[in-house]
């Protein structure tokens, strides 16, 4: 079929000379107001990573020890392992119930604002509460056991977030349920930006709907995936409200994840320093998760 | 001349009243107090409140933060920032930010030995208030630590209180045998339940176990009550005591189960009993010692506390406030809001009806303290909370837990 994808005509006004003459001056109160505020605050409690401070005395410097022990304690070990699985599971999850949302939604279906206002609503909810409600609906008494033992499946009944061996799924659960929506919000607008005529030509050519979707719809869908794929492994590798509302991380250390462990390491047990170290290494994997990430899918794009 | 001298007079006059007001405005000084927002917050507000009326020339300022790990926080940020209150209530000894001895070993509480209240000092607390000769807290009451049983509930299930553990595991039968459990946990901080099995099982043979374990003479992998301790808990899992489920359960789950009669029993600080008949008044509450036959002890400690900032500019005033709470009628009008037994009572052995069954204790002065509050560093406390439940859940051996223990204890040193 070899359609040959089209990019969308560049926005005139962006390549304007008047806006190619923008002086950067015009941006430099912004922009030392941004480095001030936010990357001078980022490097000066950097600074703590490479101390013993507890928060009430002077601070110590004791080199590298805070990142060693971070890099081979077993509770760290275990909350980066926590922290990758979910993350990995989670950002492929949401993509794929977001790109079937929005295949769905996208079509003309009756109702179909509704249904991506329903879907969506659980993205602007605060985590916290979403949990909160989720934890109700794990609980042992909870609507879920009660519908497993009304199917006669009482067998299948579970503390689901008391269960070592289930508890890190149920968090992974509620991740998925509430931000699935933002994905099909992404690839909803990829999908509306891909010219129907080329849809339509496949069509007439006698190109099947699943052939239609693979060779144009789908990598055509590449900026919108970028986006959807880059901003949930952001979010998966900081999750931190579900699991203090949900688990608390426990039971034992099953569900801890990195940014639940700087917390407790920083505000509960007082050592602000490990916890600098710990966030560093957080915002680091961060980093360059997103930036191998964001090559891989930038190369994709550009390759079509 | 004459309308001259009358003006020199006036003016005279003038100044002689505004020298001897000088000294009265000089002394108008605002205390600023932090204390979390919970029954000892409002406690310590209605006394302020009280003494500011009473004494004139003294207001107050009282700042509330919720309760838990925010309060801590925001206490030591307040310090961190240069800005600290006059008045902070700490906990004693160590196991939580606001825990006073790590603050006062950090210079940054004052020392409070000079004040005339002193002399009634509770001996059983000397170890949690006390570095060297400095004393760094105001004991604001006595807090009860066992188990919380609902008697009418008790009644009903033809459930004795139990003297010994085995008559506690039969409890836990019989009460599962009517549907119900005999007690209550959460799984996500069961430390309450563990340190007071702890308690006779460690304390009452060793009393000074903390202070021998910081002297590295002993260790929780080679003292036999420690394991001992974490087989009991995971026994009352096993034989269902616990209600369904609690391996998930939060605090708050525990007030509810309580309050709603799902539970006979619950392992905790007679404020929990507190929050349980605010929610339920209509329950018949009281507090005993756990069941351990002959080696059965009674949990007291006086954890709540009110210390005063080193670095305050109104040191003299927060003084004279801490020496005026510590008066006998200041600390029962703190019981009769924040709960607690007030130290004056425990000294002349009057004891509310509801911790009847501590009472005998107490009066022979047989006190042991909640273990955590003599560990130096917080982490162990949070080991023994999530290895008391990876015990349960298959996580962990009691072993394991208990090298997890003496890692996390030896990792500060």
């Amino acid at each position: 079929m070899g359609a040959a994808p089209c990019r969308q005509p560049k926005d005139p006004l962006m390549y304007s000379p008047t806006a190619a003459r923008a002086p950067l001056a015009w941006a430099a109160p912004a922009i030392v107001i941004m480095l001030l505020f936010h990357y001078g605050a980022f490097v000066a409690g950097g600074w703590y990573a490479f101390t013993d401070w507890d928060g009430l005395s002077t601070p110590n410097f004791v080199g590298l020890a805070n990142f060693r022990q971070v890099l081979t304690s077993a509770e760290a070990r275990a909350a980066l392992t926590n922290t990758l699985l979910l993350t990995f599971f989670y950002v492929t999850l949401s993509n794929l119930i977001g790109l079937g949302l929005a295949l769905m939604l996208n079509g003309a279906l009756r109702a179909q604002n509704i249904l991506r206002m329903v879907f969506f609503a659980p993205v602007v909810m605060s985590p916290l509460a979403v949990s909160y409600v989720w934890k109700f609906i794990f609980s042992v008494n909870g609507p879920l056991n009660a519908g497993l033992e009304a199917l006669g499946l009482e067998g299948a009944t579970r503390v689901w977030l008391g269960d070592p061996d289930t508890a890190l799924w149920s968090v992974l659960v509620v991740m998925v349920w509430q931000f699935s929506g933002l994905c099909m919000a992404f690839y909803l607008a990829g999908l509306q930006g891909i010219p129907t005529d080329l849809i339509e030509a496949a069509e007439i050519d006698g190109a099947s709907p699943w052939r239609r979707f693979r060779k144009i719809t789908f990598p055509l869908l590449a900026p919108a995936a970028t986006v959807s794929i880059a901003l949930p492994t952001i979010f998966g590798l900081r999750t931190f409200d579900q699991v203090i509302a949900l688990t608390f991380g426990g039971p034992g250390y099953a569900t801890e994840t990195l940014a639940t462990q700087i917390f407790k390491q920083t505000f509960a047990f007082g050592r602000f320093g490990y916890g600098a170290a710990f966030a560093l290494v957080l915002t680091a994997l961060v980093l360059v998760v997103s930036v191998i990430q964001l090559l891989v899918l930038r190369a994709r794009e550009d390759r079509i | 001349m004459r309308s001259d001298s009358l003006a020199l007079r006036l003016s005279g006059a003038a100044l002689l009243i505004a020298s001897t007001a000088l000294p009265a405005l000089a002394q108008d000084v605002t205390l600023r107090l932090v204390a979390p927002a919970s029954a000892v917050g409002d406690a310590l507000e209605q006394l302020a409140q009280t003494y500011a009326a009473e004494t004139g020339g003294v207001t107050f300022t009282v700042q509330k933060f919720p309760s838990g790990d925010s309060y801590g926080q925001a206490v030591v940020t307040q310090i961190q920032s240069g800005a600290a209150p006059d008045l902070i209530y700490t906990n004693a000894g160590y196991g939580r930010l606001e825990s006073l001895m790590p603050l006062a070993q950090a210079g940054h509480l004052a020392d409070l030995s000079a004040g005339a209240w002193v002399a009634d000092f509770p001996e059983s607390a000397r170890d949690v208030y006390y570095d060297g000769e400095a004393l760094y807290g105001l004991p604001l009451s006595l807090t009860s630590v066992g188990l919380i049983h609902n008697t009418a509930m008790m009644e009903r299930l033809g459930i004795a209180y139990p003297e010994t553990e085995e008559d506690f595991f039969a409890a836990c039968a019989t009460a599962a045998g009517q549907g119900v459990s005999f007690s209550s946990a959460s799984g996500a901080f069961p430390y309450y339940i563990v340190e007071t099995i702890a308690a006779a099982k460690v304390y009452a043979e060793t009393p000074d176990w903390n202070a021998r374990r910081r002297a590295g003479e002993v260790s929780f992998a080679t003292t036999p009550g420690w394991a001992e301790t974490f087989a009991t808990f995971a026994r009352m899992a096993e034989e269902g005591c616990f209600q369904r489920g609690f391996e998930a359960a939060s605090v708050p789950d525990l007030f509810a189960a309580m309050a709603g009669e799902q539970g006979a029993t619950n392992v905790g600080p007679v404020t929990l009993a507190g929050a349980v008949l605010r929610m339920n008044p209509t329950l018949s509450l009281a507090v005993g010692p756990w069941p351990s036959g002959e080696n059965t002890v009674a949990l007291g400690f006086y954890n709540d506390a009110l210390s005063v900032a080193a670095g305050s500019p109104n040191l003299d005033a927060a003084l004279g406030f801490i020496d005026w709470l510590a008066e006998p009628e200041q600390q029962r009008a703190f019981t009769a809001i924040a709960g607690g037994t007030a130290r004056a009572d425990v000294a002349e052995g009057t004891f509310p009806a509801m911790i009847e069954r501590l009472a005998p204790y107490y009066s022979a002065g047989e006190i042991v303290g909640l273990p955590h509050t003599g560990w130096t560093r917080l982490e162990v406390l949070d080991t023994l909370s999530r290895g008391a439940t990876q015990i349960v859940t298959g996580q962990a051996t009691i072993d394991e837990v208990l090298a997890a223990l003496d890692a996390a204890w030896d990792a500060g040193e």
